[in-house]
């Protein structure tokens, strides 16, 4: 069983996705939220393993990814595609070990990740925008190019 | 401004349908396949991208769509990069053509059978290695 913690910080009528300056404060906290797992997936008994063998395989397999293209969400995701990962536990208790970790993440580093980018969208709001010139096609909208594979 | 390029690969969304034989979202390694496919077209594009606008070349960031549709989307945040044209080319407003409309679909046409390629061998792995989710555990929704 692999490992896929996702968290969704739902900022309702946003109505817009992230600018790069919020994607930034989002990526720096994605990185504390991986690295805080890496952290603390040390330390493994490895019991009945021959001790030639690789350790720390499952350290290898964190992964995170982001998405901000929803208007009114943003996601963050912390896999691990181990298939063993989502049931490893330490001694001498049940309680599975990612699930641990993920309780500590939401109750200290996701507070802070999502009063981060609230301030920092806040910010963004608040500033007055430098105005712009229209390229010749004008209007402020994104180009959009769609292909279909 | 700004750029979003939506490469949504429909007949990938299909494949999983008739291997499976019902919907299902990727796979971890489906995601992890998807993801170095995104990446290496979007290196593709900044390798074809002129030298001198470093900055609107270093500005390509992507990101995957795996809530029920598979693809992913280009961005370029830098506000004028749908006017940038060939080096010695006419300006957009004299009627040149941008190259994002000369490098895009080019890198898209060029590598189009290799992702669908490397996306199908990818969904075969999957469903080689399928097995129905037992229970919810390993899966943590918070808001």
């Amino acid at each position: 069983m692999s490992v896929e913690a996702i968290s969704t910080a739902d900022f309702g009528d946003f109505q817009r996705r992230l600018t790069d300056i919020e994607r930034r404060v989002f990526v720096k906290h994605e990185s504390r939220i991986l690295k805080a797992f890496k952290r603390s997936w040390v330390g493994w008994l490895y019991r009945d393993r021959p001790a030639g063998d690789e350790r720390n395989v499952s350290l290898k397999q964190w992964s995170s990814r982001i998405e901000t293209t929803s208007t009114s969400a943003v996601t963050l995701y912390i896999l691990n595609s181990a298939d063993y990962a989502g049931g490893v536990h330490r001694s001498g208790t049940p309680v599975i070990e990612w699930e641990r970790i993920w309780a500590e993440v939401q109750a200290t580093l996701i507070p802070a990740m999502i009063a981060d980018l609230k301030r920092a969208i806040e910010a963004d709001l608040t500033t007055p925008a430098a105005p712009k010139k229209l390229g010749p096609r004008g209007g402020p909208n994104t180009a959009v190019r769609s292909f279909t594979l | 401004m700004g750029l979003e390029v939506p490469v949504r690969l429909e007949s990938i969304e299909q494949y999983i349908n008739t291997q499976h034989k019902s919907f299902r979202f990727l796979e971890l390694s489906e995601i992890q396949a998807l993801d170095d496919l995104a990446s290496y077209v979007v290196a593709e594009i900044e390798d074809a991208w002129p030298v001198d606008t470093s900055t609107s070349r270093d500005a390509f960031r992507f990101e995957l769509m795996t809530g029920g549709q598979v693809g992913f989307t280009i961005f370029n945040d830098v506000d004028y990069v749908e006017y940038i044209v060939e080096p010695g080319s006419k300006s957009v407003e004299n009627g040149g053509t941008p190259i994002i409309d000369i490098i895009i679909p080019r890198v898209i046409r060029d590598n189009k059978e290799m992702i669908l390629g490397a996306m199908r061998t990818a969904v075969d792995l999957a469903e080689a290695a399928y097995v129905a989710p037992a229970a919810p555990r390993g899966r943590r929704r918070v808001r």
